[in-house]
């Protein structure tokens, strides 16, 4: 059992990463700030749940993930946010973008971070989880209720949808 | 030879790939540098992806102070040492007040009765001033239709005349008044009446400057105007508030009056009576079969009284019969004969010798005398400040006073309800259109659930349901300028303050909207609309249910 003084400890180390996510999640500093806040509060709540042999950050993560993404699914009005697996995978593989690879130097972070950002719901959600939350396609899957592969394509189109933009881009400035 | 999937590359290359597959990709890879390179390249690019977004925005690090969320224990314990408090002062009151003067014991802030007193003080101007937001909400409706329905008939007139008859004959039907209700409304500027010999099947709501009931009304008769007659029988019971109200018929119900002269003259009353004004009289002919509570100035019962009778006044004067016990509050209570009590007296005067009782009165049980400084009707502004005209209230200074009062009252309530609550500190506008939705919805509920609680109070059965219904909407009627006033505040500041800074900004902007001259009674409204909408959204958000009004 956590005391109050490590739970504040832990708070303190743990929330701009559990701010970051959220706030990418959400896309919003406000709606990041409040969600960050609930997710320690829920945590807070449930403390008795926590196994201590856990690492706190996933299981943070994963609370503040599951309240961003409850919220995201409240403000979209479609029902099936992630659209069909086969549809994603079928638009998956027509697409021919070349892959960036090295190109995606970290001086272009500011433009790959709106980028991201710009991205529909579906593919951003399972993208940061991966790259960002550090889940494993199998967590994300379990997370979102869809299955590997699902999860797999709407990664593998978030991807191609970046390339294109940051590509238009360059040829904008150019 | 066939290469694989784009997205088997892709889950390759984050180690998603199932171990037959993956290794199927391999023996693959082996032979073919294209795709090797297309691998390594995505493997470069989700490296660089990852690194991009996990560079730290320097804004996002500081962690605001951990406050965690009240639980039942935390409340217990504030409670307790509420208590704790509570108790030990009133201890050190009573040991000061033993060394004090007598008169000035209603300093004491703990006296139970004087906190009673503020506890109902403060329901009641909060009810008050939530059914006045509901009052000036219902007339800017009727307005805002009746300014749509002429627009509309202007723009039809312009173009067709068919479609002009149409909608006058619509508008004749619509303004009829239909039978089916479960409740009547009659309004006029003069005499709103229900002449003898008529019958109203339902709850009647009659406002007028004079409102005369001879004839029968066989649900509920909420009566409002200057002068209320009642003459004819009321089944149910009489809801009414007046300069003078007299009632002088039957009622089957419950009478509630307030007034600046409340008046029960040869009255049957079956339920209790509950009246309040500058003076208030029960005469000698009146039966009341309940309890009688009576607040005025000025107190004169010599009716029959079924249970127990409490008067608060200035002055009491008892001359009627009481089967059980009489409580009463003035500066002076006389009881003269023939008065009767079956039980006890218990009065609370101002000095011992201002309770008296003539040789012609009995009482059954003891007589027990209070004597306190402190209440000598505490509540005497109470008719006053109703009925009296007032001049140009800009030039007070009791009107300004009044306002930082309001202004205080409602931002202490505003603190308590933004930290309870922390969600309402942001707006739940996500576009210039929600905040139309918000007025919308707001109108809609102001209109609506006065209109459902009425119809749940009419069913006996859901009563309750109703009453607490209404109280609870009057609440939030009042609650309603704490989120505009929060939307406003924000909209002040450039950057997010401490709610309590936007709110009270935000506050201070509203109380001098709504007190604007010629303008300001178009705010009220606007604002408690809006509000009300806002604070619906939030409790659709927090169900998860939000998109519903999106």
């Amino acid at each position: 059992m956590i005391s109050e003084v490590a739970f504040a400890e832990l708070y303190r180390t743990h929330y701009s990463r559990v701010l970051g996510l959220c706030r990418h999640l959400l896309g919003s500093r406000a709606a990041a700030e409040d969600a960050a806040q609930e997710a320690f509060f829920r945590a807070h709540r449930t403390l008795a749940s926590y196994d201590a042999g856990q690492p706190f950050q996933a299981w943070i993560m994963s609370i503040a993930t599951h309240h961003c993404i409850d919220i995201v699914r409240r403000r979209s009005k479609e029902r099936a946010i992630f659209g069909t697996e086969t549809t994603e995978r079928v638009e998956a593989e027509a697409d021919t973008t070349d892959v960036l690879g090295e190109l995606l130097a970290a001086e272009r972070a500011r433009d790959l971070k709106a980028a991201v950002a710009a991205l529909p719901d579906k593919y951003r959600l399972p993208l940061l989880l991966a790259y960002y939350g550090g889940s494993s396609y199998d967590e994300i899957a379990t997370t979102l209720g869809l299955t590997k592969t699902h999860v797999g394509a709407l990664i593998c189109r978030g991807k191609q949808a970046l390339r294109k933009a940051l590509t238009s881009l360059e040829e904008k400035r150019a | 030879m066939t290469h694989p999937s784009q997205l088997a590359c892709s889950m390759y290359a984050d180690r998603a790939l199932a171990p037959a597959q993956a290794a199927e990709l391999e023996r693959h890879l082996a032979s073919c540098a294209a795709c090797r390179a297309r691998v390594a390249a995505l493997e470069a690019e989700t490296g660089a992806l990852r690194a991009a977004l996990l560079q730290e925005d320097a804004e996002l690090v500081a962690a605001p102070p951990w406050r965690r969320g009240l639980r039942l224990l935390d409340v217990l314990g504030l409670g307790a040492a509420a208590a704790l408090i509570a108790w030990t002062s009133s201890v050190f009151w009573g040991a000061l007040a033993a060394v004090v003067p007598s008169g000035l014991r209603w300093l004491s802030p703990l006296d139970p009765r004087s906190l009673w007193n503020y506890g109902i003080d403060i329901v009641v101007f909060i009810a008050n001033e939530g059914s006045f937001m509901l009052n000036s909400i219902s007339s800017f409706a009727t307005v805002a239709a009746f300014a749509a329905v002429l627009g509309g008939a202007a723009m039809a007139l312009r173009k067709q005349a068919g479609a002009a008859v149409l909608l006058s004959v619509l508008l004749m039907v619509l303004a009829l008044p239909s039978t089916g209700h479960a409740f009547e409304l009659r309004r006029s500027k003069g005499i709103t009446t229900v002449p003898a010999g008529e019958t109203v099947d339902d709850t009647l709501i009659a406002l007028g400057d004079t409102v005369s009931i001879e004839g029968d009304v066989h649900g509920d008769l909420l009566a409002f105007g200057r002068r209320v007659t009642v003459r004819g029988n009321v089944m149910g019971d009489v809801v009414s508030g007046a300069e003078t109200v007299e009632i002088s018929g039957t009622v089957g119900g419950n009478v509630i009056a307030g007034g600046s002269q409340v008046s029960l003259l040869q009255a049957r009353v079956a339920g209790n009576v509950y009246s309040g004004g500058r003076g208030v009289r029960l005469d000698d002919g009146t039966e009341i079969t309940g309890n009688a509570v009576t607040a005025a100035n000025d107190v004169d019962v010599a009716a029959h009284i079924g249970i127990d009778l409490r008067s608060y006044g200035r002055d009491v004067n008892f001359s009627g019969n009481v089967t059980r016990n009489v409580g009463a509050y003035g500066e002076t209570i006389t009881l003269v004969a023939p008065a009767r009590i079956g039980g006890d007296l218990t009065a609370y005067v101002s000095a011992d010798e201002k309770l008296q009782i003539a040789n012609g009165a009995t009482i059954g049980g003891k007589v027990t005398r209070e004597v306190s400084q402190n209440r000598a009707l505490s509540r005497r502004g109470f008719d006053a400040r109703i009925f009296e005209p007032r001049p140009n209230r800009y030039a007070t200074a009791g009107f300004y006073f009044g306002q930082m009062v309001r202004l205080a009252a409602a931002f202490a309530t505003g603190l308590l309800l933004l930290a309870a609550f922390p969600p309402l500190r942001l707006p739940p506008l996500r576009s210039g259109i929600d905040l139309l939705r918000a007025g919308g919805i707001g109108l809609a509920t102001a209109v609506v659930a006065p209109v459902a609680a009425l119809i749940a109070c009419i069913t006996v059965i859901l009563a309750p349901i109703g009453i607490i219904g209404f109280v609870l909407g009057a609440i939030a009627l009042y609650l309603a300028k704490i989120p505009v006033a929060q939307l406003v505040g924000l909209l002040l500041f450039k950057s997010t303050p401490h709610y309590a800074a936007s709110l009270l900004a935000g506050l201070a902007v509203v109380i001098v909207a709504v007190n604007l001259p010629f303008v300001g009674w178009l705010f009220g409204p606007v604002i408690t609309c809006v509000g009300l909408g806002m604070l619906v959204m939030h409790g659709l958000d927090a169900v998860g249910r939000g998109h519903l009004v999106r």
